[in-house]
């Protein structure tokens, strides 16, 4: 094996018998520090979820809403006769001459 | 007596004994696999304490598919790629800033000088080496070398945590094993010579 090929060699196998690294002794403190730091910034999916289904249901009930109150609006002649009459508040000759 | 379908069960009802169990069962895997990949103390100790804030949050989304283990590799490797890139994204808008600012600030890209505590005396120097030519290996090849060499796992644990089948395994160290040897006859020409 010539000077290259041992050089080579050894720093292939500079790694073995390696051992693990130390992880500081604060390390979960510091974890625990880092999830508590980041929870009022942490907004589940749970929550999210819940959020746009209401969001979505306040939106179809007011479009319901709007919608039955444009049927409402678009009541016909008949039925302002109807109850103009039921209520006697217009003459009955006056709404012939229309 | 480490149980993991109780400790799950224990860190989806939110138990903190539990969660502190799990940071001290591994601590060291995930350190020492970030700092393989990372090779900066510091980086490597942000990036462990992401990966326990994360599956702190996320357990509830772990389904049980894989060992606990093999989603926490995958959970720390995933993180220190994204802190690498995000490195060479900040290095890559630092050279364009001295480019148009003439600004002195800007460190050059010079080769990593990286000792790893857990190297034996005699080998420092050499491992020093052999982690510069690590480092320039591309991603994939240096996630499964740095699961093989330093985490002792073996081709069916490593193509779990990185989602490719054995085969692949085993031509990513294979290539990597190229490519090392490349890197470093490279060094030897220029340095040792």
């Amino acid at each position: 094996m010539n000077k290259k090929e041992k050089w080579l060699t050894d720093v292939e196998n500079s790694l073995n018998g390696i051992e693990s690294a130390e992880v500081s002794p604060y390390l979960y403190h510091k974890i625990i520090t880092r999830i508590n730091g980041n929870a009022k910034e942490y907004v589940s999916n749970r929550f999210v979820f819940a959020s746009l289904v209401s969001f979505f249901l306040l939106l179809s009930f007011n479009l319901f809403i709007f919608k039955s109150l444009d049927k409402g609006n678009s009541t016909s002649k008949n039925d302002l006769i109807k109850v103009s009459k039921a209520f006697q508040l217009v003459n009955e000759n006056e709404i012939n001459y229309n | 007596m480490f149980d993991e379908l109780t400790m799950i069960k224990e860190l989806k009802e939110g138990k903190e004994s539990a969660f502190k169990l799990l940071v001290e069962q591994f601590q060291k895997k995930i350190y020492n696999t970030c700092l393989g990949l990372l090779q900066n103390n510091e980086d490597a100790e942000d990036a462990t304490q992401e990966v326990f804030v994360i599956v702190y949050k996320s357990i509830h989304q772990f389904k049980g598919e894989s060992k606990l283990s093999t989603w926490m590799y995958r959970i720390a490797v995933t993180k220190s790629l994204e802190h690498i890139r995000m490195k060479n994204r900040k290095k890559r808008f630092a050279f364009l800033q001295h480019l148009f600012t003439n600004d002195d600030g800007f460190i050059k890209n010079e080769p990593k000088h990286f000792y790893h505590p857990g190297v034996q005396l005699e080998n420092k120097e050499r491992a020093t080496i052999l982690f510069s030519a690590i480092d320039q290996l591309p991603e994939n090849q240096k996630t499964a070398f740095i699961l093989s060499k330093l985490e002792d796992l073996s081709y069916t644990e490593i193509s779990e945590v990185m989602n490719l089948s054995v085969s692949s395994i085993e031509s990513l160290l294979f290539r990597a094993k190229q490519n090392l040897q490349k890197l470093l006859e490279n060094y030897y020409q220029k340095n040792e010579k």
